[in-house]
């Protein structure tokens, strides 16, 4: 009875009176709370493995796209890595990129001899140049990386030892973590922040949640910039779609429905990219991943579209998280202050949106205390990591933002195929200007026939 | 009164927004500018209006199924439901909350604009959606008026804010993920792309 009192106490109080506090409660707080459990478990799960002392021949697949101008520091990476380099086989696959980036390959086998590297030409795709590199590559591990990025010292090592030890798992995802010392680059304030929140998301994203989804094989996708095959699981499979534009979670779909592989994270194996170059990519990017996962789920997902499934499959309550809650979100984020001018108070929604603010942040919090763990093998990128812990109630602010611009993604996919280029925001806003003022020149002109015909009648 | 007066001035805005953001060709401005702009303009112009009748009808229906197992009864014209135990009545008053007219106000304002369906498949679809929300909120009342009959009024805000809320929001979820999620995977289309946008 003391408890059922407590309850009704806590219920007939002003701040749980608000909808808004228990379905966000339900539906995100609790789940983020049993994933910080998976990660406790993880962590203090995790064996000390023995190094190995065997070193296989992998196959680093690499598509060109006019990459002139960062392949030579994606190749030295791979020299640089601790990964002995006469047992890695590179092969750059051109996709008809226009630059020059041949001669820089050329100018790599140079500097860089005791890598075997190896050219090709493909038709136009990245999907068709992964293909095409896939039939020839004969490593025992495949791994796929971006040419606009570097890889961490260790990170093919790692990978390899995960591989060697754990022969359960098929194929893995790499950590993608922007580049510090590019962002230091940028001028402080707002262009900065964008991109140290952007590098606390990739973190959270990678070493927090693909980490979590491992432990339950429910990974949505692999990262196209960098991850890796077991040579004789990928070879199996119906190999990279070129359909759709994002082939990356096409073939994660593949190996987990078609042939029941297990997808995992290596939280070890760290890929540097650049930063975002401008809010108007960041844009465009966010939405043509929101239109990559609403093509795959057709491709995949279409049968499996029942209520049922809501609670069985993985991808499915991804997608009910990604595209049903997105409806009623939007709307209910924007129609708050709406309802400050109805009869609901103030006060009751400002206090409900602190509570549940609050809650994030301590979500927010508890990540990055386990990321800071799980970097414990990469002091320097640690130490930044660590510096960033203001940023962690603004990434919310940064999520809500970002939740605007996939669900951009999401209408702008409807009834358009992959083709359609999708605008950014200056572009958006020079169509309304031109609409604005082709409107107010007809108006102008028909103003302008109106006065000489009144002026004729005059005369 | 005065917000009448606002009325026009808004609309024309309003529509004009969404003119130009169709003939700017921008699929997700519309749809935004469009939905939450009606969503605004109905809960300022339509929710007084229409939130008596539909408590009314909500208390009324439910009380069908009351009046059967003889648990709880209605008075129509206030939109009381009067739940009786075994010690005492009980009155719950349906007010705008309970009437589930703001879940379909954000019902209307999706549909309305969800480009996903043809202009008559959104009424169809939309007329459906009304119904199934006016249909489970009335179950929450009959599950709430249930659970405040066996476990007395002490139980009443645990059975409204948590189990009806609950049972409400996962019917909601439902209807959303049948309608909208559904119905764009399904016709989502893929292909026909060249390789010359960013990467």
């Amino acid at each position: 009875m003391v408890i059922t009192q407590i309850i009704n106490d806590i219920l007939h109080s002003a701040i749980f009176w608000a909808a808004w506090i228990i379905i966000p409660f339900i539906m995100e707080i609790i789940p983020a709370f049993g994933n910080i459990f998976l990660l406790i478990k993880k962590y203090f799960d995790k064996k000390n493995i023995p190094d190995i002392d065997y070193y296989p021949e992998i196959s680093v697949i690499m598509p060109i796209y006019n990459s002139a101008d960062t392949l030579e520091a994606c190749i030295r990476s791979i020299n640089d890595s601790n990964y002995p380099n006469n047992k890695i086989r590179v092969f750059l696959v051109n996709n008809q990129g226009q630059d020059n980036s041949f001669d820089i390959y050329a100018k790599c086998q140079n500097d860089f001899p005791e890598i075997r590297m190896q050219w090709m030409n493909a038709k136009q795709g990245k999907s068709r140049a992964l293909n095409m590199a896939l039939f020839n590559s004969e490593g025992k591990y495949i791994i796929n990386i971006d040419s606009d990025g570097i890889l961490e010292k260790s990170a093919l090592k790692n990978l390899v030892h995960r591989f060697e030890t754990d022969p359960d798992i098929d194929c893995m995802t790499g950590v993608i973590l922007t580049r510090p010392d590019i962002i230091e680059k940028y001028r402080r304030g707002f262009e900065r922040l964008v991109r140290k929140l952007e590098f606390v998301e990739y973190a959270q994203a990678f070493l927090a949640g693909r980490n979590y989804a491992t432990e339950t094989n429910s990974i949505y996708t692999l990262s196209g910039a960098f991850s890796a095959f077991r040579k004789s699981s990928v070879l199996k499979s119906q190999l990279y779609n070129t359909d759709t534009i994002c082939e990356d979670t096409h073939i994660t779909f593949q190996m987990k429905y078609l042939y029941g592989a297990k997808v995992g994270l290596c939280e070890d194996a760290i890929f540097f990219v650049d930063p975002i170059e401008s809010i108007d990519k960041l844009y465009t990017q966010r939405q043509r991943w929101q239109r990559g996962s609403l093509e795959v789920s057709h491709m995949f997902l279409s049968k499996a579209l029942k209520v049922r499934n809501m609670f069985t499959n993985a991808s499915i309550r991804t997608l009910v998280y990604d595209h049903t809650f997105a409806f009623p979100r939007a709307i209910w984020y924007l129609a708050v202050l709406c309802l400050l001018f109805m009869g609901y108070s103030g006060k009751i929604i400002l206090y409900s949106m602190g509570v549940i603010f609050l809650l994030y942040i301590i979500v927010g919090y508890l990540y990055y205390f386990f990321i800071l763990k799980y970097l414990k093998n990469f002091p320097d990128i640690r130490k930044y990591y660590k510096k960033r812990w203001g940023s962690i109630p603004l990434l919310l602010l940064f999520n809500f933002v970002i939740f605007f611009i996939r669900f951009a993604g999401i209408i702008n996919s409807i009834g358009t195929d992959s083709a359609w280029k999708t605008d950014n925001i200056h572009e958006e806003r020079d169509k309304v200007d031109n609409v604005i003022q082709m409107e107010f020149k007809r108006i102008n002109d028909i103003r302008a026939r109106m006065e000489r015909v009144f002026n004729n009648d005059e005369e | 009164m005065a917000k009448y007066l606002f009325l026009v001035p808004v609309l024309l805005i309003w529509i004009y927004s969404i003119h130009v953001c169709s003939k700017a060709k921008l699929p997700f401005w519309h749809f935004l500018v469009g939905s939450v702009g009606l969503f605004i303009i109905m809960v300022i112009y339509v929710r007084p209006v229409l939130t008596e009748p539909l408590a009314r009808a909500v208390a009324e229906i439910s009380s069908i199924f009351g009046n059967i197992t003889g648990v709880f009864q209605a008075n129509f014209k206030y939109g009381v439901i009067f739940i009786g135990n075994l010690k005492e009545v009980i009155s719950m008053q349906i007010d705008f909350e309970c009437s589930g007219l703001l879940e379909m106000i954000v019902y209307i304002s999706v549909i309305a604009f969800f480009p996903v369906y043809s202009i008559i498949e959104r009424v169809m679809v939309g007329i459906l959606g009304l119904v199934y929300i006016l249909m489970t909120n009335v179950i929450r009342i009959i599950i709430i008026c249930y659970v405040v009959h066996f476990f007395g009024p002490d139980s009443f805000n645990i059975a409204h804010t948590l189990i009806g809320r609950i049972f409400f929001y996962g019917a909601s979820i439902v209807l959303y993920f049948l309608v909208f999620t559904k119905a764009q995977i399904k016709r989502q289309k893929v292909g026909g792309f060249g390789y010359n946008t960013d990467h």
